[in-house]
């Protein structure tokens, strides 16, 4: 299980679930939880692209997908890309919505860092408006995820990354989590990672726990009972290459993290152990 | 009689992938300097991971050969070759990805050695290694020695590489290993990639009567069979015997 080679012949999956609605406006650290997503989604789909760039373009590894919810729920990428669900990772890496140059602090060689002025991609932008109907997104999510693996029925299954303040206004999540959960390529079951920014002022930062003993409500501790037990190869990653030492009941939840720890627990997700 | 060199390369990409697809490198030379001959060998691998790595392993495995690499200033050699690397990419007007790549450089490993024949009946040699690609010394049907690695669980960690970008080798000079020794005539010596390397590992713990399925690898086709087969069969940890990679094989024979 979860042991399928990731090539161009036979891509996986990743799909992103971002939480849009009003309560995103609140503020996270120092910007708002929105704009902290939305960044965090630019960065992750960056290195996902510079993971499949080669010397002669795109490999098209991966087939990938956002959905956003909120006021509305459906796709969130903007430009050209807008309106599609699932899209080949070249198309991305070739249709951002604007290029931004910021500077980026790089090792000089000698121990200090230099500023370096980079191109920085940007696909979605913050949005904070209406409700929070996460069931609803989970059943859009379920409909564009089973054509996948009947399509991809020998594939590495796909990777659900959905990044939310939890508080669903929609009824209780937790059977359309299980659903996608249920969906599954002979490689194994999808794997939903919850990255959840808590606004209760109990909320401690945590990653990947095995048990929900230190949550602080109902809202965190439903979305850890949902997220699915992390991969030898995941945890393997984790504890090599990010010094996390995890336990192999590891689950794919992160609680209130910051952006690194994000983009970390994304790495995690998004390392396959057999990319070709 | 005094020894004699002969040698045969083969390499193959990972299977899904085209010719022009193929990121190891091989490289060898032959210089005489008074009464001493030089043969330099060298392979490399060029990390899936990174752009142009099939550039950065050639430039790496030619240097070696060219006899530019000093391991006692390993950062001097490496600055020379980024500086040709940046000059083969065309930077000019690149996708943003592209450049990101450039930026982060490439990454590949090395592995080199060379033997000093004179009118002795021995020959004695120096190796070097930076990273997983290997070397065995082949007695009979025996590898009586390999480098730079110690098992077969050394080839599941990842390899410390040699990057284009300088930023990245800072603590380089530490994991350059180093191997002397002498070789008799009838000794083989095979160079390596990581996939084939850990696979002649696996199997020779086995039955060691794979060296003699090595030896008789004949031409191009053989081998191209051989590596077809064997990335089919599973061990029984249920992992394939042969990772399915770029793979590369230098055979040096004394005689």
């Amino acid at each position: 299980m979860y042991s399928a080679e990731i090539s161009r012949s036979n891509p996986s999956c990743f799909l992103f679930m971002i939480d849009q609605s009003g309560s995103m406006s609140d503020p996270f650290g120092a910007s708002t939880k929105a704009e902290s997503v939305a960044d965090a989604i630019n960065r992750l789909l960056q290195n996902l692209i510079i993971k499949c760039a080669k010397s002669e373009g795109i490999r098209d590894y991966y087939h990938v997908g956002v959905i956003g919810y909120g006021a509305s729920v459906g796709p969130a990428f903007g430009g050209v890309l807008a309106g599609k669900e699932l899209v080949p990772i070249s198309e991305i890496a070739d249709h951002p919505s604007r290029l931004e140059k910021r500077l980026k602090k790089i090792p000089d060689g000698a121990g200090g860092v230099v500023d370096q002025l980079v191109k920085f991609p940007v696909w979605l932008d913050p949005v904070a408006s209406g409700g929070t109907p996460i069931c609803q997104a989970m059943d859009t999510a379920h409909t564009i995820l089973s054509q996948w693996v009947s399509e991809y029925a020998h594939c590495f299954p796909p990777v659900v990354i959905h990044i939310t303040d939890g508080e669903s206004t929609d009824g209780d999540p937790t059977p359309a989590m299980e659903q996608i959960r249920a969906l599954a390529t002979d490689d194994g079951n999808i794997l939903l990672f919850n990255l959840h920014i808590s606004s209760n002022p109990n909320a401690v930062n945590l990653s990947f726990p095995e048990t929900s003993d230190e949550l602080p409500d109902r809202y965190s501790r439903m979305l850890y009972e949902s997220s699915s037990i992390l991969t030898p190869f995941m945890i393997w990653v984790a504890n090599q290459e990010h010094q996390l030492n995890l336990s192999d009941r590891a689950r794919g939840f992160v609680l209130n993290a910051d952006l690194t720890l994000v983009v970390q627990a994304l790495d995690i997700g998004t390392r396959p152990a057999n990319l070709r | 009689m005094a020894m004699q060199i002969e040698s045969e390369y083969f390499s193959l990409p990972k299977a899904g992938n085209r010719k022009d697809e193929y990121e190891d490198a091989f490289n060898s030379s032959i210089f005489v300097h008074k009464d001493t001959a030089y043969y330099k060998f060298a392979i490399a691998d060029g990390a899936s991971e990174s752009s142009f790595a099939d550039i950065w392993a050639d430039l790496l495995a030619s240097g070696y050969c060219n006899g530019k690499f000093d391991s006692k200033h390993i950062h001097k050699f490496i600055s020379k070759l980024s500086k040709a690397w940046k000059r083969k990419l065309n930077a000019g007007d690149l996708p943003w990805y592209a450049q990101e790549k450039l930026n982060s450089g490439a990454f590949s490993t090395l592995a080199g050695i060379t033997f000093r024949l004179t009118d002795a009946s021995s020959a004695a040699f120096d190796a070097v290694a930076i990273g997983d690609s290997c070397i065995f010394q082949i007695r009979g049907d025996n590898i009586i020695a390999f480098f730079p690695l110690g098992s077969v669980e050394d080839f599941h960690h990842r390899p410390v590489l040699i990057s284009s970008n300088a930023a990245n080798n800072i603590h380089l000079q530490a994991f350059v290993k180093k191997w002397s020794g002498t070789a008799q005539a009838g000794d083989s010596f095979w160079l390596m990639t990581d996939a084939l390397a850990c696979w002649l590992l696996t199997r020779y713990e086995e039955d060691i009567s794979v060296i003699k399925k090595i030896y008789g690898l004949a031409r191009e086709h053989d081998f191209i069979y051989f590596v077809q087969a064997e990335r089919k069969l599973m061990c029984p940890g249920g992992s394939f015997y042969l990772r399915n990679d770029d793979v590369t094989l230098i055979r040096v024979n004394l005689v």
